[in-house]
């Protein structure tokens, strides 16, 4: 099938045969394919054998269309790329929605272990690679088992065991094929249990009814936004424990105010847009 | 675990959770909720019952069980408890309170990861009967209400100038404090006003401040 | 510095092979209890989920027309149905079922049975799937509705409930318009906009303002970043407070003023969104009125 994507709001670049005639083409979007949405014109593009059209109203580069023409029998599906799909996915549960800054999710480890440079990448890396482990897991049980057997109300009690069991066999397999590594960082898998980042992942992606690479997008993100939103931290703590800090606001206090600083800066990627 | 021990005064037991002990403030645990859904008294009064309700529940079920489970299970088995009574809870109030549930619904489910809740179960439940734990439970949930509700109004008269959704003021003083930032700094600050409390009161301040660090 | 003080660390003794039975088989009784209980408590909260749900729509659709206590409301559901190249329109109203050709030409229509018009909305799904044969339940879906407010057996107005992308995920909107496509009020129904920012998009002085425009009013309509004007700030919180009637008489006079849409402060790109999915939502219902309004 020829290809077609939404380059700019109002532009959309066809591969393949077009007739020039803008009244016989019909744009839709699939979910509304009874409107027809306006062609202002039709140009043949700067690509071989590919056309350029311009529509009245905004286009979403999120959204799917369907394009038809007079005398063309394949009808062309404009969907957002699935690469782009996922990289705005990552990019939206790492920076803009991240999970400790935006959504104050997994704060108790959060405060706990951001106290030293070290600790906050280990921490980080471990979470990342068990958080993705477990978010797919997660996805299969629910959309395979829990969502056909309309058994939605275990979810909790669903998550919670494949999470537990996952840190569990992680540990015992790391403690066997690499000690070295399991010294390393076989502390924090105890503590990932306590971490509620892993288990909102599973729930919004429930939620959300996400596809395979959604999902998959959203547990990365979110273990890349928690190990970001940790080194970042610890850097700055190890700076504060310096500072001569009143005595009340020593410890916590101050690291929510840093906390809080940070959640300010992070408001500045919302917005961000994958091109 | 150790041989059972005459449970404390209720007082104690209430006062306990509700200051010396306040979850959120003090003992620095489970404080997602705390920053997250006090934009408005409303939610976090909502939460806070439902945490109330959940840990009252937990406690008592878990003293029950406490002498039919293989120890070595202990754990699962108190977590599973937890989840059962969290998924009660967010069914009843999905189905009750859908509007605010809709704000709150996802810190619901996770009560169920808070880990106040076990902590109370390993460290009180274990050791003491149904009716006591009971009153620790309630002491316990009553101080993460009272946390919520206070962080809410706190929050919720600064940024928005109201309180449940009624104007008080004409105008909003510190629009901050509802953005999704504001929660850390209110959360810090009111942290910071139990430690000037307790030093007032002549007590000393643990080692690094603000309560025990989990 | 665990968040679980009594979490052990320390190493145990491995279980034997019995008691591994023995705590597997405890495990897998303590979840089969729990999820009795909840597939219980299921049946019982799942019909009040929906029920409340259905009431909460009612109301909200009641306040937004300004019905009666007698009125009647009869949901439009639209569904689309696609067989390769060739895509079908279908709605289900109150009293038909209409299969449609894209451009509005009927293909079928039958009369829809009393018990199917009054049931929830799973088994209408159900019943429309088998009645149009939909085979592959890919190429079937569910791409909307509306709403028609009946007082006596006349139509009074429509609620449309429009989807728009805002600044994080999808606001869902409820849009009440009269039989002469002026909006009568709009409400937000679902949204996960930041508190403070674009969460006001909620507030009177924001979704108040649509209320009293005309079909060419809204064409024209664009989002501005001025300060709302006193005057029209008051004049906004006034509706719901008010019936719309009698609201639109009392500041008929300030809507050509106030032509467009003020953005709220730091939060223009929610502001635009729901104005954006406004203009849609009610350019499209006018199109799809002049099809399906011979089967209501």
């Amino acid at each position: 099938m020829a290809d077609a994507k939404v380059v700019s709001t109002h532009e959309i670049l066809v591969e393949g045969a077009l007739p020039a005639d803008a009244t016989t083409i019909r744009l839709v979007r699939s979910s509304d394919a009874d409107i027809p949405l306006a062609v202002v014109s039709v140009k043949p593009a700067a690509q071989p054998n590919s056309f350029m059209l311009t529509t009245a109203e905004t286009l979403n580069k999120q959204d799917h269309y369907q394009l038809t023409a007079q005398g063309v029998d394949q009808p062309w599906e404009i969907a957002p790329s699935p690469l782009a799909m996922v990289v705005s996915v990552i990019i939206g549960s790492a920076l803009i929605n991240n999970f400790v800054f935006t959504r104050y999710l997994g704060l108790c480890v959060f405060f706990g272990v951001s106290r030293n440079k070290d600790t906050a990448i280990g921490m980080g890396i471990t979470f990342t690679i068990v958080g993705l482990l477990s978010g797919m897991i997660a996805w299969a049980l629910n959309t395979y088992a829990l969502e056909p057997l309309k058994l939605g109300f275990m979810q909790i009690i669903a998550f919670i065991g494949i999470i537990a069991c996952l840190v569990q066999a992680t540990d015992l397999i790391l403690k066997k094929v690499n000690p070295i590594l399991h010294k390393k960082f076989g502390i924090y898998l105890v503590l990932i249990t306590t971490n509620c980042i892993i288990l909102a992942v599973p729930l919004l992606n429930a939620t959300s009814g996400a596809t395979f690479l959604q999902a998959f997008g959203l547990a990365l993100g979110a273990g890349v936004g928690f190990a970001l939103a940790l080194f970042l931290m610890s850097c700055a703590v190890e700076k504060v424990n310096m500072a001569p800090v009143p005595m009340v606001f020593k410890g916590l206090p101050v690291a929510f105010i840093i906390a809080g600083l940070f959640a300010l800066s992070f408001l500045g990627f919302s917005g961000l847009k994958v091109a | 675990m150790s041989a059972n021990r005459p449970p404390p005064p209720v007082s104690t037991m209430l006062m306990r959770g509700l200051f010396e002990e306040n979850p959120i403030f003090r003992l620095a645990l489970s404080l997602c909720p705390a920053v997250a859904v006090t934009t408005a008294v409303k939610n976090g009064l909502m939460l806070g019952v439902a945490v109330l309700v959940v840990q009252v529940l937990s406690s008592m079920s878990g003293s029950l069980v406490k002498h039919i489970i293989n120890p070595k299970i202990r754990i699962p088995v108190f977590t599973l408890l937890i989840a059962i009574w969290v998924s009660a809870m967010d069914m009843i109030l999905a189905a009750y309170f859908s509007d605010i549930y809709q704000q709150v619904g996802l810190y619901v489910k996770l009560i169920v990861a808070f880990a106040i809740i076990i902590s109370r179960m390993e460290l009180f439940s274990m050791k003491h009967s149904v009716v006591p734990c009971f009153w620790d439970g309630l002491g316990m949930g009553l101080g993460f209400l009272v946390g919520l509700v206070l962080a809410g109004a706190f929050r919720e008269l600064l940024g928005s100038g109201s309180i449940f959704g009624i104007a008080i003021l004409p105008f909003k003083p510190l629009l901050l404090v509802v953005l999704p930032a504001g929660g850390f700094f209110t959360i810090g600050l009111i942290m910071a006003m139990f430690n000037w409390v307790d030093v007032k009161r002549g007590h000393k301040l643990p080692s690094g401040g603000g309560g025990a660090h989990g | 510095m665990t968040c679980i003080p009594g979490k052990p660390v320390v190493d145990q003794a491995p279980p034997s092979g019995r008691e591994m039975v023995i705590i597997a088989a405890g495990l897998t009784m303590v979840c089969l209890f729990a999820a009795m209980i909840l597939g219980g408590l299921y049946f019982v909260t799942q019909p009040a989920k929906e029920h409340n749900l259905l009431v909460r729509e009612e109301t909200m659709i009641r306040g937004l027309l300004g019905l009666s206590p007698q009125a009647r409301i009869q949901e439009v559901r639209r569904y689309l149905k696609r067989e390769g190249k060739n895509t079908q329109v279908i709605y289900l109203t109150g009293k038909k079922l209409a299969q449609l050709e894209l451009e509005g030409k009927e293909v079928a229509a039958v009369d829809v049975p009393n018990d199917v018009a009054a049931a929830g909305t799973e088994l209408k799904d159900e019943w429309v799937k088998k009645q149009v044969k939909a085979v592959d339940p890919e190429h079937f879906k569910y791409a909307g509705r509306f709403f028609v407010g009946i007082e006596g057996s006349q139509p009074v107005g429509y609620v449309v409930e429009g989807v728009t992308l805002g600044f994080k995920t999808w606001v869902r909107f409820f849009m009440a318009i009269d039989s002469t496509y002026t909006i009568q009020g709009v409400e937000i129904i679902e949204h996960e906009e930041d508190p403070g920012l674009g969460a006001e998009i909620v507030q009177r002085y924001f979704k108040n303002q649509f209320a009293g425009r005309s079909f060419e009013d809204v064409e024209k309509i664009s989002v501005i970043k001025d300060p709302l004007p006193k005057e029209w700030q008051e004049a906004l919180e006034q509706l719901g407070d008010m019936p719309f009637r009698p609201w639109l008489e009392k500041y008929r006079e300030m809507l050509p003023k106030n032509p467009n849409i003020y953005a709220i402060t730091g939060s223009t790109i929610s502001s635009t969104a729901v104005t954006v999915g406004v203009k849609a939502a009610l350019g499209n219902f006018r199109k799809r009125m002049n099809i399906v309004e011979k089967y209501l």
